[in-house]
Formats: structure tokens, sequence, C-alpha cells
């Protein structure tokens, strides 16, 4: 019976988990290896598919959000399924040295998501009249990304113990990872900043996906 | 604990921020697998290769459901 997978928390994590996920399927949780998973079974993967799209995401996240208001954890991708509990157990038991010390080293940080928009017209070349110029907005644009980033990550201030940013197309995203305690703080810097660089979102706490690492063997 | 109603601080747009801010998280963030069963959402495939799950259409379903979400919009039924 296939299984969609939700978290990895520490196998020591206390914490409620919530009655019904998904498609309203019953939250279970297998410990092992150090670790605790959680998930829900499903009669096939057909049964989850059918669950309109946005429905099952929010419920998804609805249950991470419970789990992640009382401990660490690190997410699955929406949708991961696996083809039944031993398939879960073998992933848990060869992957555990790892997301056990990752989850250790993250226990009481939380991720901030700022995304900085681009100028839509410089990333498309909208004005330019020639390749060159397209190419002049382009990194004029990169530059100007990387300037408001960093910006951000100085007004972040000591609280922020990593940051990320990646442009992508649509301008830049930039992580902060920050204890929980730091997260009224940082809102606020950020705010403050964020008046004087239009656009600008922020959003979180989330579980600090983004800093994560460990390779799946 | 940490008050629900702290997860989402858009500085800009709220309420459509947040729901494209969560499926782009749920979508995109985490650990996959390998070796997981490929299921469709919406009608959209999200493909694997062998044993490794590619989630290549992940901007194409974001979105998908970003249409469906819309009032009066495009998406499908």
């Amino acid at each position: 019976m296939p299984l969609l997978a939700y978290c990895m928390m520490e196998e020591a994590a206390t914490g409620e988990r919530p009655v019904a996920g998904v498609g309203g399927a019953t939250v279970e949780e297998v410990r092992d290896s150090g670790l605790r998973c959680l998930f829900s079974r499903f009669q096939s993967a057909e049964d989850l598919s059918r669950i309109p799209a946005v429905e099952s995401a929010l419920a998804f996240h609805q249950v991470l959000q419970a789990l992640f208001g009382q401990a660490g954890l690190i997410p699955f991708r929406f949708p991961t399924v696996v083809e039944d509990e031993g398939a879960l157990l073998r992933f848990l038991r060869e992957q555990a040295p790892g997301y056990t010390a990752e989850l250790a080293r993250l226990r009481h940080m939380v991720q901030m998501e700022i995304h900085i928009p681009g100028n839509r017209e410089a990333g498309t070349g909208t004005l330019a009249a020639t390749g060159r110029e397209y190419l002049e907005g382009r990194q004029r644009q990169a530059s100007e990304l990387k300037a408001a980033a960093e910006k951000l990550r100085q007004a972040g201030g000591p609280s922020v113990a990593e940051w990320r940013q990646r442009q992508s197309g649509q301008g830049m995203r930039c992580y902060a990872l920050l204890p929980r305690d730091g997260v009224a703080g940082f809102q606020q810097a950020i705010q403050v900043l964020s008046r004087s660089l239009p656009g600008v979102r922020l959003s979180g706490p989330w579980p600090p996906a983004e800093f994560v690492e460990v390779k799946n063997s | 604990m940490m008050a629900e109603n702290n997860l989402l601080a858009g500085v800009a747009g709220q309420d459509e921020i947040s729901l494209l801010d969560i499926l782009d998280h749920v979508l995109n963030a985490g650990v996959v697998i390998h070796g997981s069963v490929v299921i469709s959402l919406a009608g959209v495939d999200l493909i694997y290769l062998g044993l490794n799950v590619v989630l290549t259409s992940v901007e194409t379903a974001l979105r998908h459901m970003h249409l469906e979400e819309m009032p009066g919009g495009a998406g499908r039924k």
C-alpha cells in the first residue's frame, strides 16, 4: 500500500501529530534509526492523484505546520510517495546518519525567505534594440538584485546564521537561517528596509529545507 | 510554540502570495526519496526517469494550480 511521506523529525521529538492529513487520511508515524517519520497510507497512488491538487498541497502543508510549530523537521517534497512501509524504512535506515545530524543541527532553526522581483523588461529584453543592449540590461539587473540582496542580508543582522541566495527568471530568492526566537526581529528589520525596495516580499518561518545538506546515497 | 499566524509575513499583496508561497514550498522544497512512485496532479504528470523522481513539471503544475484558484480563471475543472 503506497505511503505519502510528510516529513522526518528526531526520534525523540515530542509533539502530537495531526489526526488527519491529505485527503483526510490518518497521519501515522514510524520511528527507526533515530528518526521519526510521518506519513499517510493510500489504497493506490491513483487515489491520491484524484484529490484536487491545491487541496492536497494545502493539507500537506497544514500537517507540516502543525508539527513544525512543536519541533524541528525536514519535509519531504510533495508528493513523495513510496511503495510501502518497507520502502520507507529502507530509506530511513540508509539515510539516518545524515538526517539525524542535520535535524540536530537545525533543531531550533527556521528559514525565512525573501523574494526580490526582477525588472521584467530588463529580464526579457523587451526594450533592448540590440543584443548588446539586452546583455547589458541583464547584467545591470543581476547587479541590482545582488546589491538589494546584500542590503537585506545586512539588515537581517547577527541573528542570521546562514544566508543563501539564488537568481531566477523572476528575480532573486534569498534564504535566511535563524533561530526561532529571532523571527520577530528579522521580520521587523526586513519590513523596514523593504519600504525602499518595492515588491520585496518576505515569508516564513518555514522548515529550513534550503539548508539541509544530505546527499541521498 | 510558534503561532500559526506567523507563517506568512508578506510585505506586499498578502493572500495571493500566501497560497503561491505555500504551493511553491511544498512542491519545490524538501527531500525526494529515490524510487518514489510517480503520480499525477490535476492531470500534470510528475515525470520520473528510472528510479529517480525528477519533478520537471513543477513550475507548470504551479502555474496550472494558480489558474485553478483564480476566480473565474481558465483552470481545468
